[in-house]
């Protein structure tokens, strides 16, 4: 199969938040000078701690970017409703939301960031992450007329 | 997010509309707090990469001084284990508001961020990381 944007990006690489979030700022036509910077840290979870993915995280800002809010008093239900929706559908597929999960690996060190970069996690998991990651995000964002959420 | 954009005079029209879904973890999921998501945002920000030969050292040790500064101070970084609710519910995020957990958990969590991602973003020379 063609690996999608993100994953061309992850290639060249960009780390896991970077990767998405810049994918799915491309692919709308977002040009802002804090993209990709703002999803530096999400990799390995947060700065390598193993918590959510940062495909993860990067998805979850790009819906704020699409349906957040900018003022307080606006509604954020929309931006939420897609989040939780998001987070089901990628841990139907990849079976966790977790990095140290995921990848079966703790990226805290010097020594489990080599022996990832020397495995085939990189390729075999956080790839797929992203891939995954950017599809479902990009569906969701794009999607004309959400069913009415339940909740 | 804002208030250390506010701070270092980042004015962007992304800010903070890109943080609005992690609220209660991840939209309520109550995975990772919201304010320890935005205190990694605004490093990435200060110290992250535009271009993927840049390094993002600088950024990674800040992150994780911050996460294990948050954590001792705050016990945890989870929502749920902050909170000891569960905000992914209608049910669960009426208790939350009916209760004061906002003002004696929440505030806090974001006091006590806002202060440590200030002081370490605004830190002139860093100590070299061990690692």
């Amino acid at each position: 199969m063609e690996p999608n944007r993100a994953q061309q990006l992850a290639a060249q690489g960009y780390s896991s938040g970077r990767a998405v979030l810049l994918a799915v700022c491309q692919e709308l036509g977002i040009e802002n000078e804090a993209i990709p910077k703002i999803a530096t840290a999400f990799a390995g979870g947060i700065g390598g701690r193993g918590d959510v993915c940062g495909s993860v995280v990067g998805s979850v800002m790009a819906i704020g970017l699409r349906h957040g809010q900018q003022e307080p008093w606006q509604q954020c239900d929309k931006a939420y409703a897609l989040a939780q929706e998001f987070c089901r559908r990628f841990e139907q597929e990849m079976g966790s939301l977790c990095c140290r999960e995921l990848t079966g690996m703790d990226l805290s060190t010097p020594e489990g960031r080599k022996a990832h970069m020397s495995s085939d996690v990189p390729i075999r998991v956080c790839l797929r992450a992203i891939g995954t990651a950017f599809d479902v995000v990009m569906e969701l964002i794009e999607r004309p007329d959400p069913p009415a959420a339940d909740d | 997010l804002l208030a250390v954009c506010q701070e270092l005079g980042i004015e962007n029209e992304v800010i903070p509309r890109v943080a609005t879904a992690f609220g209660g973890g991840i939209a309520g999921r109550g995975d990772v707090c919201g304010t320890v998501v935005g205190s990694t945002m605004a490093i990435g920000l200060r110290y992250g990469r535009e271009e993927s030969w840049q390094p993002r050292d600088k950024a990674y040790a800040l992150t994780q001084e911050f996460c294990q500064r948050f954590e001792e101070e705050m016990g945890t970084l989870s929502c749920r284990e902050l909170t000891g609710m569960d905000l992914s519910t209608p049910e669960g995020q009426k208790a939350f508001y009916a209760s004061d957990v906002p003002i004696r958990v929440c505030l806090r969590a974001g006091g006590t961020a806002f202060r440590l991602v200030m002081e370490l973003i605004e830190r002139p020379d860093p100590p070299a990381a061990d690692d």
